[in-house]
């Protein structure tokens, strides 16, 4: 039950997987891009599966402790919540950075919310969708949901996804208008998810390359 | 049934207070609620079948679609906010206004692709709401910030400014819009920054304004005085500096510093320099003085040496004089033949005041004087010194004096044109060892500008006095060194070259110049010029030559107190031709029985220098009774003379040797006062 | 007769599916690989393929620096730059570069069209 991820996923699964990612990614900066009408410049993604006490752990230590996520539950074949997580400082960047302009800030904090979370939305459905739409599956992807706090908390959502111990983390870096901002993006899977998710790369590593 | 279901279907979307759409799987309209017909203006039958795009042209599609293909194609759920999209749907409430709104985009049904539903939520009242607290707010903010001369800056935790006032585009150099999202390390560095800034994000207030160092966008350091705060908004926490523009003050401070500084140093300097410049003026001066009086002196004195000789030789022939006249008259009155012992007696008074007179002027010569210039009479100086420089020259030089007549004033020290008409005469003298003539002659003399400029001076009226030697004279080279200190010509031991430096020191202070003429073989004349003096003589101390008219009647009793019998005998007989009445004693202790006795005395005529108690003390110790005594001392020091501070009122002093008439004539006035 | 080509990704599933599309399209060509620019450049050297084909997203140096300097050492060299980021800027600057852009998750489709030209563009440079 608390088998570590790596165990579960083949070093070429897990190339896939990155791949997969690595493609969701980009199309979320595609889309972002169209949405601020500007580039955005991607990164690589790292790509690593860790257990959840572990996540809390990588993102406690972070120099901010406070955390902002934009969360979105997926269901499916696969079943979890995605989260893109920010330190609280940064996501009031990204805001600027989506919003551009010179805004006072009284005014981006009023929009932050909500500017966040389409933003963060925007970021998540395209990673969501590109890889789901990879595994020819079909995912309905709830609305985004903006929340505050230590990492802990986002790791410990009610009801917890069953046997929710993997979390697929994927650290992400984007610049919009010289503005660079850092997160990352956490996938809380349960296990059958995890087993489902094996499955289904083991499709798209045939369809892609073959036997 | 389908009609049946579609119509209650509808009936329920078109109560619904939001705007429902809900597209087809090739994203075309099924359903458009009351709401949506209502804020679009557009009716449900107009617009069914239509693609968004077809109903609206002109909206901000991007966007939308992409929400609508992803909710089709994965089922992925989206949202489009008026943060973000301001203007999406051209909507408007039922008074007409703007409504502002936000947008979802959901996949319906568990199987997706089966269509999407978009709905519409009415934001505008919760935007108005916030845009009219934040208006409020911002132009309270905006009141005291917009028009402050001081840098107000806001930063966010990061330190990323977020808010600036137009000042601190002004004091920085940048664009108000470049400041906000710069970070505060681009406008502040150093260590001061750093505490500071930990200070306030950890809640601590500043205790006192901070002096803070600020970098320009052109590179140049700033300097202000913060103060700030720190205020926190939801959880989001924010810096509010206020920055005074220091850099006048610190520049006036530092320029104050500055001139203090350098004020202090040049004060200091000035100080040293005044008190070693008047130390060294005074030290300069003290010595100068010192060294002069020294000069002096020492030319007196050498005169002195020059004239002992002269001066005793014609001394013993005038004791031989009064001698010699004294001893035939005393053998003519032992032989009875007194007939013309009239003129022997006379012959002996001739030699005898010549003789007084002589030591008088040395005497007066020799004492200490200070440099007192007086008005005075050049010819009447001469006068008086006529037997003194006979004598000083010897008899193997011939001496002519040319006085002019109406001979102006001139104003000097009268004891040192002596000095110099002495030393010049026994210069001459000194030229002439085989003898010859020494002319001096005064004349009035108005130079004009060419002979003013020969002899340094200013063109005017001036009084000339010429000695003129017919001795060997003086090469150029000489001439020239002549009014050097030290120089002389004369062997060691004969003169200390001080002569002539000595004449022309005192006569440039008298304002005059001296001027020399000579030539190897042709004698020498130096030439003394004093600027005339346009005044009145100073009165004469002199005793006027008047003679008692009449004994007096009265019986004043006056004291002759004196050790030397003689002149004893002289005074009293004074007294009584004078009528008054005469008591006599030989020593201090004896005059003072009488003072201390009840006789009556008028006046004490006393010789200061006396055996036992001096005249002094007899007079002090005689005052504590006689408080009013009058006394006349006797004396034949100069230098007494001289110092009569000693002489309280009521006292007076005449000097030895005196005439009788002088005598007579001192002694008749004190008593009448 | 075959060329070389040189197929540089960090992903190993991505370089497999250039093969897969090889198989199909030019079977006889010789395959090299690379994992990163590092290899790409030894290969380069030493192997010296005819036409390169580049992920864009590489830790290190990513494909458009390392089409660049492909370029630079080889001007008529065939190089293709692969990549899921298909913003218009991206595919500027791999034209500047004077390479192909070839938009993710890669189809045979592309690869046969880029192929085809890179085949052209060899031979004419031979002739």
């Amino acid at each position: 039950m608390t088998a570590p991820a790596p165990e579960i996923l083949n070093e070429l699964e897990l190339d896939a997987l990155t791949e997969l990612v690595n493609l969701g990614i980009s199309q979320a900066a595609n889309n972002l891009a169209k949405m601020v009408r500007e580039e955005v410049i991607l990164s690589v993604p790292k790509v690593t599966l860790v257990g959840r006490q572990e996540a809390i752990r990588i993102l406690a230590e972070r120099d901010s402790k406070s955390l902002v996520a934009v969360h979105q539950v997926f269901e499916g074949d696969i079943i979890g919540r995605a989260l893109l997580i920010f330190p609280e400082a940064r996501s009031l960047e990204l805001v600027k950075a989506v919003i551009g302009g010179n805004l006072p800030i009284e005014e981006i904090i009023e929009l932050e919310q909500e500017a966040l979370a389409e933003t963060g939305n925007v970021i998540l459905n395209g990673c969501l969708a590109t890889i789901a739409n990879l595994l020819k599956r079909k995912l309905k992807i709830s609305l985004p949901e903006v929340l505050r706090g230590e990492s802990s908390l986002f790791f410990n959502l009610q009801p917890p996804p069953e046997a929710g111990e993997t979390v697929m983390f994927i650290y992400i870096n984007f610049a919009v208008r010289e503005r660079n901002i850092d997160g990352y993006i956490a996938m809380l899977m349960d296990l059958p998810s995890l087993q489902t998710l094996k499955v289904l790369l083991g499709d798209f590593i045939r369809r892609t390359a073959g036997n | 049934m389908v009609a049946r279901d579609t119509d209650r279907q509808d009936i329920v979307l078109d109560a619904i207070d939001a705007g429902v759409i809900v597209l087809d799987r090739v994203g075309r309209i099924v359903s458009w609620n009351a709401w949506m017909e209502s804020a679009s203006g557009r009716t449900a039958a107009a617009v069914r079948g239509k693609t968004l795009t077809e109903t609206f042209p002109g909206v901000e599609s991007g966007r939308l679609e992409s929400a609508v293909s992803i909710a089709l194609g994965s089922g992925a759920s989206s949202i489009l906010t008026h943060a973000l999209h301001p203007t999406l749907f051209p909507l408007r409430s039922r008074a007409g206004r703007p409504l502002l709104h936000d947008v979802t985009v959901t996949a319906i049904g568990h199987q997706t692709g089966a269509g999407c539903l978009i709905h519409l939520t009415d934001v505008s009242r919760a935007v108005r709401r916030e845009r009219f607290l934040r208006e409020r707010q911002n132009a309270r903010y905006d009141a005291v910030t917009e028009s402050a001369p001081d840098v107000i800056l806001t930063f966010d935790s990061e330190g990323i400014i977020q808010l600036a006032n137009p000042a601190a585009g002004l004091k920085f150099g940048y664009g108000m819009a470049d400041l906000i999202g710069q970070s505060a390390t681009v406008l502040f560095e150093g260590q001061v920054w750093k505490d500071t800034w930990q200070a306030l994000i950890d809640g601590r207030h500043l205790r006192q304004p901070v002096e803070l160092e600020g970098r320009r966008k052109d590179g140049s350091l700033t300097y202000f005085e913060v103060s700030a705060s720190r205020w926190q908004t939801d959880s989001r926490i924010f810096v509010t500096t206020i920055l005074r523009d220091i850099n006048e003050r610190r520049e006036i401070l530092a320029a104050l510093r500055h001139s203090e500084a350098q004020a202090r140093a040049a004060a200091s300097a000035l100080t040293e320099l005044n008190a070693t410049l008047e130390q060294r003026v005074a030290d300069r001066t003290a010595k100068l003085m010192e060294t002069e009086e020294a000069l002096r002196q020492s030319q007196k004195m050498e005169a002195i040496g020059q004239l002992t000789g002269g001066i005793a030789h014609d001394f013993n022939n005038l004791l031989q004089g009064i001698i010699g006249a004294l001893d035939i008259v005393e053998k003519r009155i032992r032989a009875g033949r007194i007939g013309d012992v009239d003129r022997f007696v006379q012959g002996a008074l001739t030699s005898a005041n010549r003789a007084s007179s002589l030591t008088h002027r040395l005497l007066a010569f020799s004492r200490r004087q200070p440099v007192d210039p007086r008005p005075m009479d050049v010819n009447l100086l001469i006068a008086t010194m006529e037997e003194l420089l006979r004598r000083s020259i010897g008899e193997k030089t011939r001496m002519t004096i040319a006085a002019a007549d109406d001979i102006w004033l001139v104003r000097c020290d009268a004891n040192q044109l002596e000095n110099a008409l002495l030393n010049l005469a026994i210069n001459a003298r000194d030229a002439m060892p085989g003898g010859g003539t020494l002319e001096i002659a005064t004349s009035n003399a108005v130079l004009d500008a060419p002979q003013a400029m020969a002899r340094n001076l200013k063109p005017g009226e001036y009084v000339r006095l010429t000695v003129k030697d017919s001795g060997v004279g003086m090469s150029p080279d000489v001439q020239a060194r002549a009014f050097d200190p030290f120089y002389t010509t004369k062997p060691i031991g004969q003169g200390t070259g001080l002569g002539l430096s000595m004449i022309y020191g005192f006569v440039g202070q008298s304002g005059g110049a001296v001027l020399i003429e000579s030539e190897i073989g042709a004698g020498t004349t130096i030439e003394i010029c004093l600027p005339r003096y346009r005044g009145d003589l100073a009165p004469q101390e002199n005793v006027p030559k008047e003679t008692v008219e009449s004994r007096t009647d009265r019986n004043e009793v006056v004291l002759v107190v004196e050790d030397e019998d003689v002149v004893r005998l002289l005074v009293v007989e004074v007294l009584n031709e004078l009528g008054y009445l005469a008591l006599e004693a030989a020593d201090g202790s004896s005059a003072l029985r009488i003072l201390q006795s009840s006789q009556r005395i008028d006046l004490l005529v006393t010789d200061i220098g006396l055996p036992d108690l001096n005249g002094r003390q007899v007079v002090d110790a005689a005052r504590t009774k006689r408080t009013d005594l009058k006394v006349l001392f006797m004396t034949g020091y100069a230098e007494n003379a001289a110092g009569s501070a000693f002489l309280e009122p009521g006292m007076e002093l005449i000097s030895k040797p005196f005439t009788m008439e002088h005598l007579a004539l001192k002694i008749s006035d004190m008593i009448a006062r | 007769m075959g060329y070389k080509i040189l197929i540089v990704d960090d992903s190993k599933l991505a370089r497999m599916a250039v093969n897969k599309a090889l198989n199909t399209l030019y079977p006889d060509w010789v395959r090299l690989e690379a994992a990163n620019a590092d290899g790409a450049m030894s290969s380069l050297k030493e192997q010296q393929p005819d036409v390169a084909l580049m992920d864009f997203n590489m830790p290190g140096q990513d494909g458009l620096e390392l089409a660049a300097e492909f370029r630079r050492l080889h001007p008529r060299m065939p190089v293709g730059v692969i990549s899921a980021n298909h913003q218009q800027e991206v595919i500027d600057r791999a034209r500047a570069a004077g390479a192909s852009f070839l938009p993710k998750p890669l189809t045979e489709q592309a690869l046969s069209r880029f192929l085809d030209e890179a085949v052209q563009q060899i031979e004419k440079g031979a002739s």
